[in-house]
């Protein structure tokens, strides 16, 4: 099941809701919302509930094995073999295939779990925070299993710490602010998906055969807005369904295209994902202190090879490593004495031409399309020109609304006008809320790009 | 206490084994190259009425993202009355499977519902239709030489 979906949005989730609002208990609030979890994971695949299912408990075995050794030496090896399975299992279902094809195998016919990268960092939080001592091994499983597994954030994340959401199971009542405010979210989520994501999806699609230089640099900022909107919208809608239930998810996101530099850029883009890298690899690892080229290399190796098992995403991974090397003993002097604006710009097309290697299916493909956004052989073909004719506006929009012009612009009437205001967005959010419903209704169905991750 | 954890732990490990052998025990995926399979798919066949249809089409008439897919290749025939078509495609990842076969049930179902009533042919083509789902190939095809063309594409993999 996926949150743009009528079933979802007009059945799971509002019944969800109304239990977890009437249930009696918080006991039984825990129960159904984990019973929910699962059918919401098993709607497409049943057969993986029972890899997440033992998921689970290996790893709330594990963490009572960490808890109750007293023995360092065995802790560690109890440690390391409990991240080993995960690993195990992600390696397994992930990057079997890819393996078998480096050395000229035929793969197997594997359906990755949905949310595999996702449960399973989650899982490697929870070890990490036992074994650390930063939180007591969870005795409940019932708390484990929702905090891996709980439905508004098991398919794409965001990847919550355990530090930080294990007070919030054995008490996360009702909160009419934090659900009004969870609605607010979904819905803008929900518009960010269908009407900006979807539509970028679909000038994506048409320009991906165009020859010219424009069509070029048209496809690359496409995909650059989709993917922004698609997993922004996603994580505003998990962020904003968890408060519905009385979860608070930090942010994923934060405008990360106005930033000054690819360091500002990886501060403000899928912020979770960093933070588990920053404080699950790099920093044991020995951060700034000691060896910091190979520190980053292998974190930014790590992350490419988290996106996918491919080539492409290896390479989009090295490839912010090096500019993050680049920044700190070139870069930084050099742009800290420049306008912002060169900053911001140098950031965008680094970000822009990593994209290409992102959504690219090979690294062939990804050079030539680059080859193209640099080919002024051929500036402009009509097809180019009437893509940027057709969706001008939809391109206008779509920077205007990546960048914080909105957010400031809500801000500053919410601050002048008050309440007033209060009804007149409310009003607009729910226009577009419905708008958004119409396009989930008449358009092609598009599923969440991080899926896949 | 701890030994039962190690036993309960070592129950896991294996159900966890277990799990993954039998997910590895399916079929494996076809190397062969996509104009290979086409070609063969193809193979002594007169479909030269049924003409590719561009990246649009395939979203338009399938509702399938053309980008999502390894490669896709899509044939119709350039007549409305006729619901002649056929589909090739080469996953990029295998759990694309389940997508593939709702949108072209859905595209069967419409098909069927459009011609219904007015062209019995074409409806008794499409209920023929071959949708043949492999480990990372799968071809659609309404058309009088499905079956055979069912034959060339699992002979080509």
């Amino acid at each position: 099941m996926v949150f743009n979906s009528l079933i979802f949005i007009f059945c799971f989730l509002p019944i969800s809701v109304l239990l977890y609002r009437f249930l009696p208990s918080q006991f039984l609030k825990n129960i159904v919302l984990f019973v929910l979890s699962l059918l919401f994971y098993a709607w497409n695949e049943p057969y993986y509930v029972l890899l997440l299912l033992l998921s689970i408990a290996w790893n709330y075995i594990s963490g009572l094995q960490l808890m109750q050794e007293e023995d360092e030496r065995q802790r560690k090896i109890n440690f390391w073999l409990s991240v080993a399975v995960n690993l195990l299992i992600l390696g397994a279902f992930k990057y079997t295939n890819f393996l078998l094809g480096i050395v000229g195998l035929e793969g197997f016919d594997i359906t990755l779990p949905v949310g595999l990268s996702f449960f399973t960092f989650s899982a490697l939080s929870y070890l990490a925070d036992v074994y650390k001592g930063t939180s007591p091994a969870q005795k409940n499983p019932l708390y484990l299993g929702l905090y891996i597994a709980f439905f508004g954030k098991i398919t794409s994340g965001p990847i919550a710490f355990y530090h930080d959401m294990e007070h919030q199971f054995s008490y996360h009542p009702f909160q009419k602010e934090m659900f009004y405010s969870g609605i607010l979210l979904f819905v803008k989520g929900l518009i960010k998906k269908a009407l900006l994501a979807d539509q970028f999806a679909l000038v994506f699609s048409s320009l991906s055969q165009n020859t010219s230089m424009l069509g070029a640099w048209l496809y690359a900022l496409s995909y650059m807005l989709e993917i922004y909107f698609d997993f922004s919208g996603y994580s505003d809608m998990a962020i904003g369904i968890s408060r519905m239930f009385g979860f608070d998810l930090k942010p994923n996101f934060d405008h990360p295209y106005v930033a000054v530099s690819v360091q500002d850029f990886w501060r403000r883009w899928h912020i979770s994902l960093s933070r588990w890298f920053r404080d699950y690899v790099y920093i044991p690892l020995g951060g700034n202190r000691h060896d910091y080229v190979r520190n980053i290399l292998i974190v930014w190796f790590l992350t490419g090879l988290w996106h996918g098992a491919n080539w492409t995403f290896i390479l989009w991974g090295l490839y912010y490593g090096a500019f993050l090397l680049l920044e700190k003993f070139v870069l930084r002097p050099i742009l800290e004495k420049l306008p912002r604006i060169v900053g911001h710009l140098y950031t965008l097309v680094v970000v822009l031409i990593g994209w290409v290697f992102f959504c690219s299916p090979s690294i062939m493909d990804a050079f030539g399309t680059i080859g193209r956004m640099f080919h002024f052989a051929e500036l402009v073909n009509t097809e180019a020109l009437f893509v940027l004719t057709g969706h001008l506006v939809l391109f206008i929009i779509g920077i205007l609304l990546s960048g914080t012009l909105f957010d400031r612009i809500e801000e500053r009437l919410m601050q002048v006008k008050g309440n007033r205001m209060v009804l007149a967005f409310t009003v607009l959010y729910l226009v577009f809320f419905g708008i958004s419903i119409a396009f989930v209704v008449g358009s092609t169905y598009q599923s969440f790009l991080y899926f896949a991750f | 206490m701890k030994y039962g954890l190690w036993a309960a732990k070592g129950v896991v490990f294996l159900l966890l084994i277990i799990l993954i052998l039998n997910v590895f025990s399916g079929p494996k995926m076809s190397k062969e190259d996509f104009g290979v399979v086409l070609s063969k798919v193809q193979e002594n066949l007169d479909l030269s009425a049924l003409l590719q249809q561009d990246n649009q089409a395939i979203r338009k008439n399938l509702g399938l993202d053309p980008e999502a897919y390894e490669r896709i290749a899509y044939f119709k025939i350039d007549d409305v009355m006729q619901a002649n078509e056929y589909v090739l495609v080469q996953f990029k990842d295998p759990d694309q499977k389940n997508a593939f076969q709702q949108a072209i049930e859905s595209r069967i179902a419409e098909q069927t519902n459009l011609y219904d009533g007015y062209a019995p042919d074409q409806v008794q083509l499409l209920k023929q239709a071959v949708v043949d789902i492999q480990a990372n190939y799968a071809l659609y095809v309404v058309d009088t030489n499905a079956k055979t063309m069912d034959e060339q594409f699992l002979e080509s993999l």
